[in-house]
């Protein structure tokens, strides 16, 4: 399997238009962070960039024990790559559900993570945290 | 090269790993598991499922790969689990042996005709093995299924383990069949990849 250079997220914030084309899809392929991996998770065109909330990539013993936290504190957004469901990936894992409803994604092989979300209870898609994968460099 | 078409695949097919806790067959899914590297956030939630894109004859293929996520401890593995299976691994660990009693499970729950391969995993661990290469063979002789010993740990054999089974499973369903470009088996699984019975159930 060739291994195309990637480059981190923070790379990209001066100029986050390189990172998008039409119709805010992600330029070019997405691979795992860990220089050791770097395996594929989604080619270029496959997600489109959203934003959710932070506080969904959280792990705490809340999301396993389902309590319900109420703070009514302002959200804090964040940018994700959003994918339609888990087959536009093209290697990815699955948490187990926790309480909340989430099952967290991991890199397939290496467990790397989380990298995203996917919220069984309200959406059908699946979301990758755009500063937690690396990006191919030219095409 | 990537395409626009970046989601588009031919095929779907849900495999299963089966076998008892601690034959590895947790890291036959991982293909970069090296010991300084410990990701405590699946340690603790553990792992559901994984998505594989792979390519078999100039098709792309994407495997959704179950685990049994520990269940195999109370032997609740029962119909539900096997649900939607077209293909299963079934792994020990050549240091230690006991698989005869998953192969009965498997035929009292499985679909009839699913595709299956024995794994002998751990099989780079040469002095402390007890069942030989041949014993294995015997072994899938006897249930009239394939072989391979594996190392995870190596990276032996453990893709041609996926393409050997995907290989057999595509024959059965897609060569076998029609010309209908759209297999029915896409339709198995429901868009949440949910299963009755799995989900949430570990972590509750």
């Amino acid at each position: 399997m060739a291994k195309n250079a990637s480059v981190p997220y923070k790379q990209f914030v001066e100029s986050g238009n390189q990172l998008v084309v039409d119709d805010k899809r992600n330029a070019v392929n997405i691979y795992c962070s860990r220089p050791s991996c770097h395996s594929l998770i989604m080619r270029a065109k496959a997600g489109q960039l959203v934003e959710r909330p932070k506080s969904k990539l959280n792990i705490t013993d809340n999301d396993i024990l389902a309590i319900n936290d109420t703070s009514a504190e302002v959200e804090e957004m964040q940018q994700y790559w959003q994918l339609p469901n888990m087959m536009a990936f093209e290697n990815i894992g699955f948490s187990n559900t926790v309480a909340t409803g989430i099952k967290f994604l991991a890199c397939a092989d290496c467990d790397t993570g989380p990298l995203g979300y996917h919220d069984t209870i309200n959406e059908t898609e699946c979301y990758v945290a755009v500063d937690r994968v690396e990006y191919a460099t030219g095409t | 090269m990537a395409t626009s078409k970046s989601a588009a695949y031919d095929y779907l097919i849900k495999l299963l790993l089966i076998g008892d806790s601690g034959v590895g067959k947790s890291c036959l899914l991982l293909r970069f598991s090296d010991d300084s590297f410990t990701p405590s956030f699946i340690t603790t939630i553990g792992i559901d499922f994984k998505i594989r894109t792979i390519e078999l004859d100039g098709k792309r293929i994407k495997l959704q790969i179950w685990d049994t996520a520990g269940q195999e401890r109370f032997r609740t593995i029962t119909t539900a689990y096997y649900r939607g299976a077209m293909g299963i691994l079934l792994v020990y660990d050549v240091t230690d042996e006991h698989i005869r009693n998953w192969f009965s499970n498997i035929e009292q729950h499985a679909s009839e005709g699913v595709n299956k391969i024995l794994i002998g995993n751990k099989c780079d661990w040469v002095e402390k093995k007890v069942i030989t290469k041949e014993q294995g063979q015997l072994l899938a002789d006897e249930f009239g299924i394939k072989f391979l010993e594996t190392s995870a740990k190596a990276n032996t054999n453990v893709e041609e383990a996926f393409f050997t089974l995907a290989r057999d499973i595509k024959k059965r369903l897609i060569d076998n069949h029609s010309q209908d470009p759209q297999p029915r088996n896409r339709l198995d699984l429901d868009p949440n990849g949910q299963k009755a019975g799995q989900g949430s159930g570990c972590c509750k």
